[in-house]
């Protein structure tokens, strides 16, 4: 029995190894193994394919990727720094998170980019672009230079140019129903055809049906280097939209053969300054100078290497280690707790800058919930506010206190304008929330304010929580939500009695443009309107603004939105336009972009005094 | 029948001596002597008072912020200094001290009393009945409990405010807000522990009802409930307090664990695993943030483990030396 | 035995499925849905319809839970993921479970490696002071909890003194049997913090078992016996006292398991370690039901078979109890 039970014990042990090793083992390696065989062949299939030129180049490149041994001595000049999350996808067009795009666009090229100081759009892909006499067709004219580029082991291989035709499929796959792009529903306000496929219902329809769809959208290639694009109305700001990843080609061979893990190191195939060598999923990347971009004589940092790091008090002990060259995006600012000593420390006040975000935070009130369906009850608790007191007490970030919903740095903001927005004034408070019948806020309803669970918001709400319980005498109950049920809380066409009667909420610029903001986000019919702000007037001048092509009268029309958004009506309470808070190492020189797109091809590291600084 | 009438005196007067030092009052009696194990209670009694009386002792209430004093460091108007919302730290952890006790009683009462009666009858009666009561366990056993447990918080806090929610459910979602969203970590850790303690007693059980004093009190005709707890009971509630002794930081543990990850008490509901998490962020610049929740945690954590101990060399007659 | 054994998985069938259903159940009642947001924003009602029908959500529930099941049975196949869409569940769970395990199995090490010996000194010097500093330190030690030690060695270690690396985790692939890193300087150094923050409690708590039942089963008559026959005491205690002895640290074990996972979720979120605790709670909040349902399979076959295994062990210590 003893002998018979102990060989049963490890008859045990076996199988649950067996177990672990099935489950784990057997599901990864053999896969990674058959993708690399398919890489190969798809690497002859394209040289085969092409002419002599690449050949050409794969020589040039074999120089470039696998230096001879004594250059390898020396260290690649390395960026390092963090990322805050790992990043779902680098699909431009499944792409809608900051980290992704933030690795976008490192990696693929866009017709068109913004510069980092004015903000103004400039060429990337296209070197010019021409507007119809009626300002609904837009023809970009491309660079020829721009080239498709795999990274196989050490060796960068050439896939061909970057055509007009790359860029009419990326657009048409980002739109195609049966991908399903989150942020596909973006073009479809301003491209010709764009509604009608992304949203159409692929169960109801032929694939021919499916075809006449794709064919109606107006996105085409001319030439090989030229493409053009149909607006549903004139949209000055167009040129700024094909600057979004959703807009930059794809490569179709690739895709077509490997599905969604296409963006997978050794699958992938990019056209910009960086080519992604390494993902290990959950713990780093590393991407690494693509030596056959066009301007890469320009660029200096040959390696970015980024481990993903959960936690910001981790992010700020590595910087402070040195283990990393700045604390910001795409990784994590100093935490709020740090805050004080950073400004304080001799050292670490020197590496800190604080710039402009493109986002504004903001408390919305659910317009048609009682009683913050009477005006004067909103007015009353955006009076209340005291956002100076939380930014200096609280935030310690320089931001600014929002008196609009468009934030400063956006074609046809009107932050700062004194006539726009209601600035803290407790006495106004007071007296409006009398006027409204609620004089010291008797006869008040229990008020809901809800956050979605984080600490930030919760030091914020809870202190605009004190200040309402101060000036306006109102004690609201707060409550949190994990976000994707704080979401659906609020959708618009949610019931009312879920909902609270405040909330907040934030909102980041897609594109340099109010239409982005009070169209996007405030239109009666748009999805984000959680506010349920419902005013025709309102509507009517986001929809002149869209189709005006003279500047100074869409900058009118969306001062004018703003001021019946937050004085005539008050819908909601913009607090704050957020900051970027960064530390950088003196070594590095940093252009930091405030829609955090940085553009890291264009930064230096001076690279003797890093390794000084970090001991290597 | 001289004889006969000698044996019922001694039986009498052995059960009259045993009476006198029942087990309990025998251990506890072995417990005050223990110093340690004796201070450790002193301590959790002191703590449960503190608890009750939370109201009167503490300086500020738990959710009372003072912004401006945010991250002050301990000195006189913050005795143990305040956190990131200028909110007392003293006063949070007495008040989490509620918390951390409520879920160690109820939590460690439910698993004794559901475990102890479950696993004794389980490996008493054998056979069947014992085949099916174990079949049960093995089902709950299968179950990642704790995994479960997360999913029916993640539940319970989303649905809490929803309208459609009636009956039962919402009774269920009222009782747990006001417990401070932690009335599923209650149920949850019961659940979780007592199948391990029916466990631990089925095994005592069943090593030891082949022993000659069960087998004796069975021949000599003592009934099977008699058997069970007058006989079996003491004998096997020695390892069974130990191992709930060794349950209740653990209990204390995955509510501060659950808390941590924000599906525990609702803030503001000062738990100290909530503290942790918050002082965890500010760990470089304000290290006592994270400090006067962690030393109260690591502290009781500590005050039962002895107690625990005391208890167990209290109640085993066979580790007395 | 073998039968046993057997019927033992068997059972375990139902108890799996039964369990998948019910966190499928679940997952559909809690409010929110996978493609209710974005990122930071809603999506229309027509994008989330195309995401539905892609993943099959279009579908009656019935049919969904199983198509899950046949996918698993058939193909060993959990399912997409609907955050991440160039990885299915089985991938995620291959990159993060063999790094969950090798925190797990070097804690659980460092345990049983710290605890019995840690246990036999203390009980062999019964009332002597190595008995008092072992048992005094196995208190302490059980007394700490992960969520305390974690923060404290990496203030102390990681921060203050910077002896350690802050976060991560250092193994590096080809992992040999497909889950064991080859043990190089940055795997250890990124790997001491983590396993002394989830090793101590549990390595105290096995001491504490391991003195009180080796004390218990010293005073027991056949080890009298086994002196009176004049063997040799070293003989006494490894060849009788200690196997009898550990059957209670064996049932600890099952549990030990469960606490595992429970420290590994905490180790994981403070070290930021990429196991399989962190992919589940970030699962949660993203509503990605597969990875979700996945990893608590996996968790649910992992306890399964440890409790399957300590009950054979158990048998294997104690001869008087019998499976059939």
């Amino acid at each position: 029995m003893r002998t018979r039970s102990r060989w049963f014990g490890a008859l045990a042990i076996l199988t649950i190894l067996a177990v672990v090793l099935s489950g784990c083992g057997s599901a990864a390696t053999p896969q990674v193994v058959k993708e690399t065989v398919e890489v190969v062949k798809e690497v002859e299939k394209v040289v085969e394919q092409t002419v002599e030129v690449v050949k050409e180049v794969e020589v040039e490149v074999v120089v470039t990727a696998t230096p001879d041994p004594a250059a390898a001595a020396a260290e690649p000049v390395t960026l390092d720094f963090i990322f805050g999350s790992e990043p779902p996808t680098l699909d431009p067009a499944l792409t809608e998170d900051t980290t992704s795009v933030w690795v976008v666009e490192q990696m693929f090229l866009a017709l068109t980019d913004y510069d980092d100081d004015t903000l103004e759009v400039i060429p990337e892909l296209a070197t010019s672009w021409d507007v119809s006499e009626d300002g609904t067709v837009y023809t970009f004219h491309m660079r020829d230079d721009a080239k498709w580029v795999q990274l196989v082991g050490d060796e960068v291989v050439e896939l061909g140019p970057v055509t007009a035709n790359d860029v009419v499929y990326g657009i048409l796959r980002t739109l195609d129903p049966t991908t399903a792009a989150p942020y596909s529903y973006v073009p479809t306000t301003v491209l010709v055809g764009a509604e009608e496929f992304a949203f159409a219902d692929t169960t109801a329809l032929s694939a021919e049906e499916l075809q006449a769809l794709r064919d109606g959208v107006g996105a085409k290639a001319l030439d090989d280097y030229t493409v053009e694009f149909t607006l549903k109305q004139p949209a000055a700001y167009f040129p700024a939209m094909t600057s979004l990843w959703i807009f930059r080609p794809q490569p179709q061979a690739t895709i077509d053969e490997f599905g969604d893990r296409w963006i997978e190191p050794g699958l992938i195939v990019t056209n910009g300054p960086y080519l992604l060598q390494e993902w290990g999923h959950g713990s780093h990347l590393k991407l690494i100078k693509n030596p056959l971009w066009y301007d890469a004589d320009q660029v200096q940092i040959e390696v970015l290497n980024a481990p993903i790091v959960a936690e910001a008090s981790t992010g700020m002990a590595m910087y402070e280690n040195g283990e990393i060259d700045f604390a910001g995006d795409p990784g994590w600012g100093p935490p709020l707790p740090d805050m004080d000593r950073v400004k304080a420390d001799p050292v670490l006040s020197t590496e800190l800058a604080i710039l402009p975000r493109l986002c504004t935070y903001y408390f919305g009130f659910v317009n048609t919930k009682a009683p913050m369906d009477d005006e004067l009850v909103r007015k009353a608790f955006s009076y209340a506010i005291d956002r100076q007191t939380l930014i200096d007490t609280l935030l310690k970030g320089e931001q600014v206190p929002a008196n609009s919903f468009t934030c400063p740095g956006i074609f046809g903001n009107v932050g700062g304008d004194p006539e726009v927005g209601l600035l803290f004034d407790p006495e106004k408070a007071r007296q409006t929330l009398a006027d409204a019948g609620y004089p010291n806020g008797e006869g008040l309803p229990p008020i809901t304010l809800m956050i979605n669970q984080s600490e930030a918001h919760l030091q914020i709400a809870q202190a605009i929580q004190a200040m309402w319980k101060e000036v306006l005498n109102v004690e609201v109950i707060l409550e949190q939500q994990e976000w994707a049920v704080y979401l659906e809380t609020l959708k618009p066409d949610s019931p009312d009695e879920d909902k609270p009667h405040i909330f907040r909420m934030g909102w980041c610029a897609d594109y340099l443009d109010a239409n982005n903001w009070l169209a996007d986000v405030l239109h009666s019919n748009s999805t984000s309107n959680y506010v349920r702000f419902l005013n025709p007037e309102f509507d009517a001048l986001v929809e002149q603004a869209q189709v005006e092509s003279d500047p100074a009268v869409r900058a009118d029309l969306y001062r004018q939105a703003e001021i019946i958004l937050n004085n005539d009506v008050t819908a909601m309470a913009p607090i704050y336009f957020y900051t970027r808070i960064d530390l950088t190492k003196p070594y590095l020189n940093r252009i930091v972009n405030p829609l955090s797109m940085d553009h890291v091809w264009k930064w230096t590291i001076d690279w003797e005094a890093k390794k000084a600084a970090t001991g290597r | 029948m001289a004889v006969q009438q000698l044996d019922v005196q001694q039986v009498f007067a052995e059960r009259a001596q045993r009476r006198q030092r029942s087990p309990f009052a025998e251990a506890f009696s072995q417990l005050i002597r223990n110093r340690v194990a004796a201070a450790a209670g002193v301590f959790i009694i002191l703590l449960i008072v503190m608890a009750i009386s939370a109201d009167l002792i503490a300086p500020y209430g738990f959710d009372e912020t003072h912004f401006a004093d945010n991250y002050t460091l301990p000195g006189d108007a913050y005795p143990l200094g305040a956190d990131y919302l200028g909110r007392d730290i003293l006063s949070r952890t007495i008040y989490g001290a509620r918390v951390s006790l409520s879920v160690a009683f109820i939590a460690a009462g439910v698993s004794l009393f559901v475990g102890l009666v479950y696993g004794i009858v389980a490996g008493y009666a054998g056979g069947w009945v014992d085949n099916i009561m174990m079949r049960v366990v093995d089902f709950l056993y299968g179950l990642p409990v704790l995994i479960v447990v997360i999913l029916m918080q993640v539940y319970f806090k989303a649905v809490s405010r929803r309208a459609e929610i009636t009956g039962v459910l919402k009774t269920l979602v009222d009782i747990d807000n006001s417990l401070g969203g932690l009335f599923f970590v209650f149920v949850a850790l019961g659940l979780l522990n007592w199948i391990g303690m029916a466990r631990i007693a089925r095994g005592q059980v069943l090593s030891l009802k082949e022993r000659e004093f069960v087998e004796a009190a069975r021949a000599i005709g003592v009934t099977t409930p008699r058997v069970l707890f007058r006989h079996l009971l003491p004998n096997i509630l020695g390892p069974c307090i130990v191992s709930e002794t060794l349950a209740i930081p653990g209990y204390i543990m995955t509510e501060a664990f659950l808390s941590y990850i924000g599906l525990g008490a609702n803030p503001p509901t000062p738990s100290w695993g909530i503290m942790i998490n918050e002082g965890f962020q500010g760990i470089r610049s304000y290290p006592h943030i994270i400090l006067v929740p962690a030393a109260a945690l690591t502290l009781t954590v500590l005050a039962f483990n002895f107690l625990g101990d005391g208890l167990r060399d209290a109640f085993d007659p066979r580790m007395r030396t | 035995m073998a039968a046993y054994v057997v019927r033992r998985l068997f059972w375990s069938i139902p108890v799996l499925v039964a369990l998948l259903l019910a966190v499928f159940l679940l997952m559909q009642a809690i409010p929110g849905g996978p493609f209710d947001f974005a990122g930071e924003r809603s999506l229309p009602e027509a994008v989330i319809a195309n995401l539905e029908r892609r993943y099959g959500l279009d579908k009656p529930l019935h049919e969904q839970f199983a198509n899950y099941l046949k996918s698993i049975v058939l193909e060993g196949d959990l399912g997409p993921s609907f955050r991440q869409r160039n990885r299915s569940v089985n991938d995620i769970i291959g990159d993060s479970f063999p790094i969950s395990a090798q925190l797990g199995i070097l804690a659980i090490g460092l345990a049983l490696l710290i605890g019995i010996p840690a246990g036999i000194v203390a009980a062999l010097n019964h009332n002597r002071l190595p008995d008092y500093v072992a048992s005094f330190l196995a208190i302490l030690g059980v007394s700490i909890p992960a969520l305390v030690l974690g923060p404290v060695l990496y203030w102390l270690f990681a921060l203050k003194l910077g002896w350690l690396p802050v976060a991560l985790w250092g193994a590096e692939k080809p992992f040999f049997l497909g889950f064991l890193p080859m043990p190089t300087a940055k795997f250890i150094r990124h790997a001491i913090l983590p396993t002394v923050a989830l090793g101590t409690g549990m390595s105290a708590s096995i001491a504490r078992l391991t003195r009180a039942s080796l004390l218990q089963v010293i005073r027991e008559d056949y080890i009298r016996t086994a002196r009176a026959k004049g063997l040799r005491e070293r003989a006494v205690v490894v060849r009788h006292a200690l196997k009898n002895s550990l059957i209670p640290v064996v049932t600890v074990l099952g549990p030990m398991f469960a606490a595992v996972v429970t420290g590994t979720i905490v180790i994981e979120s403070v070290f930021g370690i990429p196991g399989m605790g962190k992919y589940f709670v970030q699962g949660i909040s993203n509503r990605d039901y597969p990875v979700i349902m996945g990893v608590t399979l996996i968790y649910a076959v992992i306890l399964v078979l440890s409790n399957l295994l300590v009950d054979i062990t158990y048998a294997w210590l104690d001869p008087r109890i019998r499976y059939s």
